[in-house]
């Protein structure tokens, strides 16, 4: 069973490239203290807007030397906007596992060690960077970080919220039934946007960023476990009349253990589903947070607060790498769709064809 | 029809092994065995509609001058919907559940005949009038799941003959439903016998069922035909040890 | 007495239209006793079904009271009612629907030992002890229930029932489903275990020939109301009511019924005591 919706799933093309590549973006958040050359906050103003490092493999003479990037020179043009220049002779080699910022691998061991980087004062910015002259690639690494946590943690919680509510209401049925059935509706009658917005400005606006953080976390669940509460429910009322349903019943287990391991496994295929097709709108409604200013907050990066640097056109024009952040969210929102998509046709019987 | 060394197997492993037998013109045969004799399989061989992995081996099934496991595809489906109908344990899973009981019939005389709407209305209360059916209106416009067992058993027969086809394959068409209601079920395949003309492959676990409609019995064990013969000379006489077995269960 | 039933009643609403109920049990009075098999024999519609899930307390009654060893289940808390749950247990019908199939046997039968203190060993022990009497391998244990036959199935649904200890087995149609040689051989093993296990069955069915080997006492059911009961053999070599009558010669000599099977009662009609523990309703 299990062996046949995994040959099914893999042949479709767009859903395996579609897990790979969530795969990869998701191990490089992960791993993003390692992978980026610098800290999120590494600043050096001097350089704000400075163009993606190009990577030398030749030396002047063309022979083929270890990677390196030249210095940058710095003019400015009658706007009094920065130039960047090669300096023929400030070399950077390019090296790998060099000694940087400090950080935690996974948050447990400490150490300054980086995948590559090049020998201060010289820097590498390898897709650019932003105003303060932080670098784009470290950045997109650690706010991918933040931006997939929460919509991964978001689905957690309000999945796990949907999926117990739902199965209590469905199990139980009548009056239990009734009452959260009507809060459920309460809860999908608001437009989600103002929702979020109206719950965003109940949170102080002293919190630091952690703090801010959870809240969203929390605010996106407590928007999102409605509607699935409803779906689950309804397969749950069919679920109870299940014969080992009731076997289960007559055998004097309590009724948390039947919803928890008769009922709801039964719903798993959906909910997987589910989780799939909704993780993308969490990390939507994080990044529309941030982008007008409302989610995470500088120096912490996000791709949504990152993209909101993409908001005038003049940046945009002169520095089109900024957009960078959109792009991803616009990848990662595919791949879950196309994964997801994926996953009903193989799982789900009754809506492929 | 006529099967003729007909052999079954999967994974090289023969479930159906060299099974020949002759359902007459206007005759009721009973091929009778217990769960794994093979008789299912036999049933579906015959129209070619075996599950994946099974494979027919050898062995003819002539059926109007032709060999059913030979003619091309699109000869099966016209023999399929027309000249064989096939009649299932369990109707609920037979029928489309979203649709009605009605529009499922139908679609019966859309697919093979030129009736229009009001003349396929009329034939299909009709049928549903033949089998039994004592609300034909009602049970056209029910989804198959508001129909009782037996209400539903009868409108899938009524399908399965709307076409007079000329020989209908039952398999366990009484096993799901109540014993009241398999006498009455049985009666109406020889009702209908009479009423079209047809000769019905009766597939059953259940010698009593059988016992005083069936012409011809065959009792069927591990993929082999054991015993066959007049269902009078059978059940009153049973030579192999099988068939004594199967009786001792039913009397 | 191990159960007791006082007019017993359940109505459903009936789907799609207003106003309209279901008698599904209307009236029903009932003995069980220990060691004493009853068969309850009906067609579909006549409510048997719904009368074994009042007994498992899978519903509640809207009337009446149904006694367990004395004791009225619906006066008490759920927290009070579940340990005794165990003394009534059910099989049904469907061998594929009633094990979880995503549980392994194993799964299926530890969960019994749900609230006992076994050491592991000990749940493994009777687990295996249980698989043996009915007949099955040990090796079971390890494999899912989409890998038995029918009638397997139907053992380990039985051997679940029995690790629980109950009182009384409620058999739901379990002998339906299966093939005459495959059903003759569960009745024959739930016979072999009455002894061991000290249980008494309750089976419902609407197969007389199916109760005649195992029961004691039949009851017919029909409408919602029993219209006859008595000892096994009386009831086979003496069937009062029409319908017995008629269900015996469907279940015997496969006859279509001659008379309308389902019947109306009024408030007035009871049951009538004919001598010997022989009731027909009035």
């Amino acid at each position: 069973m299990k062996n046949r919706a995994w040959s099914q799933f893999c042949e479709n093309r767009w859903a395996v490239a579609g897990l790979i590549i969530l795969g990869i973006i998701h191990a490089a958040a992960l791993f993003a203290d390692f992978l980026a050359p610098y800290s999120f906050s590494n600043e050096e103003r001097t350089y704000s807007y400075a163009p993606p490092s190009k990577i030398h493999f030749r030396d002047e003479q063309g022979s083929l030397v270890p990677p390196f990037v030249y210095g940058a020179e710095i003019k400015f043009d009658e706007y009094r906007r920065r130039i960047y220049q090669d300096k023929a002779d400030e070399k950077y080699p390019l090296s790998f596992f060099v000694q940087g910022d400090k950080y935690k691998i996974l948050g447990l061991v400490p150490t300054t060690i980086h995948l590559f980087g090049v020998k201060e004062p010289g820097r590498i910015y390898l897709w650019g960077a932003d105003s303060r002259g932080r670098d784009l690639f470290s950045r997109l690494l650690h706010g991918a970080r933040i931006s997939l946590s929460i919509g991964i943690l978001g689905v957690a919680i309000s999945f796990s919220i949907g999926l117990l509510v739902g199965g209590i209401a469905g199990y139980y049925g009548g009056k239990t039934d009734d009452i959260i059935m009507r809060i459920c509706e309460m809860f999908m009658m608001f437009p989600g946007f103002y929702l979020l917005l109206a719950l965003r400005a109940v949170v102080p606006p002293n919190f630091n960023s952690i703090q801010v953080y959870l809240a969203i976390v929390v605010i996106l669940s407590f928007i999102g476990w409605a509607s699935l509460a409803r779906v689950i429910r309804g397969m749950c009322l069919s679920l109870r009349e299940r014969e080992f349903v009731l076997a289960a019943k007559t055998m004097g287990l309590s009724d948390l253990r039947i919803i928890i391991r008769h009922i709801l496994p039964h719903t798993l295929s959906y909910s997987l589903i589910a989780v799939m097709l909704s993780i993308p709108g969490y990390i939507l409604a994080e990044s529309s947070l941030s982008l007008i200013g409302l989610g995470i907050q500088d120096p912490y990066a996000s791709w949504g607060n990152l993209l909101a640097e993409a908001m005038g056109i003049v940046q945009i024009k002169f520095a089109p790498w900024i957009l960078l952040p959109g792009f991803f969210i616009f990848i990662t929102v595919m791949c879950f769709n196309v994964v997801g998509d994926a996953l009903r046709d193989v799982l789900d019987p009754k809506t492929s064809q | 029809m006529q099967i003729k060394n007909l052999a079954v197997s999967v994974n090289s492993k023969k479930i159906v092994d060299d099974v020949s037998l002759t359902v007459e013109e206007r005759s009721i045969f009973a091929l009778v065995g217990g769960s794994g004799s093979g008789k299912s399989t036999t049933g579906l061989a015959v129209l070619r509609l075996l599950a994946p992995g099974l494979e027919i081996k050898s062995g003819e099934a002539i059926f109007g001058g032709r060999d059913l496991l030979k003619i091309g595809a699109e000869e099966l489906r016209q023999v399929r919907g027309k000249e064989i109908a096939m009649v299932f344990q369990e109707p609920l899973y037979a029928f489309n559940p979203v649709l009605t009981v009605g529009q499922q019939i139908e679609e019966v005389f859309t697919a093979h005949t030129d009736f229009l709407g009001e003349k396929r209305l009329e034939e299909t209360l009709r049928l549903l009038d033949i089998v039994g059916i004592k609300d034909p209106l009602r049970v056209h416009k029910s989804y198959p799941h508001q129909l009782s067992g037996g209400m539903r058993q009868r409108a899938m027969i009524a399908q399965a003959v709307a076409l007079k086809p000329r020989l209908i394959i039952a398999d366990e068409p009484t096993s799901s439903l109540d014993v009241t209601l398999q006498a009455r079920v049985m009666e109406l395949f020889l009702k209908l016998r009479d009423e079209f003309d047809l000769s019905v492959l009766l597939i059953t676990h259940d010698l009593g069922v059988v016992q005083h409609m069936a012409d011809h019995v065959a009792v069927m064990n591990n993929g082999k035909i054991v015993e066959s013969g007049s269902s009078g000379e059978v059940l009153k006489n049973p030579k192999h040890q099988y068939t004594r077995e199967l009786l001792s269960y039913v009397s | 007495m191990l159960v007791e039933l006082r007019g017993v009643k359940k109505h459903f609403a009936a789907v799609g239209a207003q106003n309209k109920v279901i008698k599904a049990v209307d009236g029903v009075d009932l003995v069980i006793k220990q060691g004493e098999n009853l068969g309850l024999v009906g067609e579909s519609g006549s409510g048997k079904t719904t009368l074994g899930r009042l007994i498992l307390k899978l519903y509640d009654a809207d009337a009446g009271s149904i006694l367990f060893e004395g004791q009225d289940w619906a006066k008490l808390s759920s927290r009070e009612l579940r340990p005794l749950r165990r003394k009534v247990q059910v099989v049904f019908q469907d061998p594929y629907n009633s094990l979880d199939p995503r549980f392994s046997i194993r799964a299926v039968l530890a969960e019994t030992f749900l609230g006992q203190k076994l050491t592991k060993a000990a749940q493994e022990q009777r687990m295996k002890d249980m698989l043996k009497s009915v007949g099955l391998d040990e090796q079971a244990l390890n494999r899912f229930p989409h890998e038995f036959s029918g009638g397997e199935r139907q053992r380990i649904a039985i051997a679940r029932s029995l690790l629980m200890n109950p009182k009384l087995l409620i058999l739901d149609e379990a002998v339906s489903s299966l093939d005459v040689l495959i059903a003759a051989q569960i009745i024959e093993l739930l016979k072999d275990l009455q002894a061991q296990y000290q249980v008494t069955y309750l089976f419902i069915t609407h197969n007389l020939r199916v109760v005649k080997k195992l029961c004691q006492k039949i009851a017919v059911m029909n409408s919602g109301r029993i219209i006859e009961m008595a000892k096994t053999d009386d009831l086979f070599q003496q069937p009062l009511h029409p319908y017995t009558q008629e269900l015996l010669s469907a279940a015997l000599s496969y006859r279509s019924p001659k008379v309308e099977t389902v019947y109306q009662f009024g408030e007035k009609s009871v049951l009538i005591d004919h001598g010997n523990g022989h009731f027909v309703v009035k």
